[in-house]
């Protein structure tokens, strides 16, 4: 299998089942791409930082096996939609979820994993043509809303 | 690499701090022992290195996109994709004080129904 070359074959061995950890799989557009559950981590999340000027909060939901995103900028545009994220788990349960938002003037790719009861987010924010700023990354830290 | 932080406008980045030899500060790891940056043209372009034995596999060379952090030119990470068919793995990596943060988001699309992996490893030149 190719996968062997790659030298990633026991990576591949991470995703097997967890002791502790159980899981729901679906086909996603028949592609058979096996989502992680991170049913745990659904909800509302907010940012540590109140003086954040990218996403200020976000709600994770679950739906038919699907996982959403719908996050909330502090800027226009305020609402960025809901999008179906991809979602992963490392060797010890941790979950994970990767989505890229289509904001017209930039392209919010988030790399977010769950960690000690917070989910941070790596935002890398890639800027379209026109729009003169400099991509740039952030990495923030949500706590689940009381 | 606060988000309050003024982006720079109109500024390339410097990709100098992203530049060279990453090696895996864990030499037992199960997924990508090396990772060599390179520049050409003003593009940032990524080598990976899976581990495998008796040498690393060789993931070949993709093109990323480098992003800036806190208010300067100075590169602070990127975002490569790797794309081998039947899976598909996302970099999203971040330099900070001397080292590499490398998160990789692996999907199976192997028909084998592994879910998706998750793996947050760190790297030193």
């Amino acid at each position: 299998m190719e996968v062997v070359g790659l030298g990633i074959l026991l990576a591949s061995s991470f995703t097997g089942d967890h002791p502790d950890i159980s899981y729901s799989a679906h086909d996603r557009d028949e592609m058979n791409l096996m989502q992680a559950d991170i049913t745990p981590l659904a909800g509302r999340w907010v940012n540590s930082n109140p003086t954040t000027e990218w996403i200020k909060k976000f709600t994770l939901a679950e739906k038919n096996g699907i996982f959403t995103l719908h996050a909330f900028g502090v800027n226009e545009p305020t609402d960025w939609g809901e999008i179906e994220v991809s979602t992963y788990q490392d060797n010890i349960g941790e979950m994970a979820f990767h989505a890229v938002y289509d904001l017209g003037f930039v392209e919010p790719m988030l790399a977010a994993n769950s960690n000690k009861g917070l989910i941070v987010i790596a935002a890398f924010l890639r800027f379209r043509d026109g729009d003169d700023r400099t991509n740039f990354l952030c990495r923030e830290f949500y706590v689940r809303e009381q | 690499m606060r988000a309050d932080a003024k982006q720079l406008a109109g500024a390339p980045a410097d990709l100098a701090p992203l530049l060279g030899t990453w090696s895996n500060t864990n030499p037992q790891t199960d997924y990508i022992i090396k990772i060599i940056a390179t520049e050409r043209n003003g593009a940032l372009l990524i080598r990976a290195y899976g581990s495998s034995s008796p040498e690393p596999a060789d993931w070949g060379e993709v093109e990323a996109n480098a992003y800036v952090a806190g208010g300067t030119t100075k590169a602070a990470g990127f975002h490569a994709r790797y794309d081998f068919g039947a899976l598909q793995t996302e970099l999203a990596a971040n330099e900070k004080l001397g080292i590499l943060v490398v998160q990789s988001y692996t999907s199976f699309d192997d028909g084998s129904g592994r879910l998706g992996n998750f793996a947050r490893e760190f790297f030193h030149r």
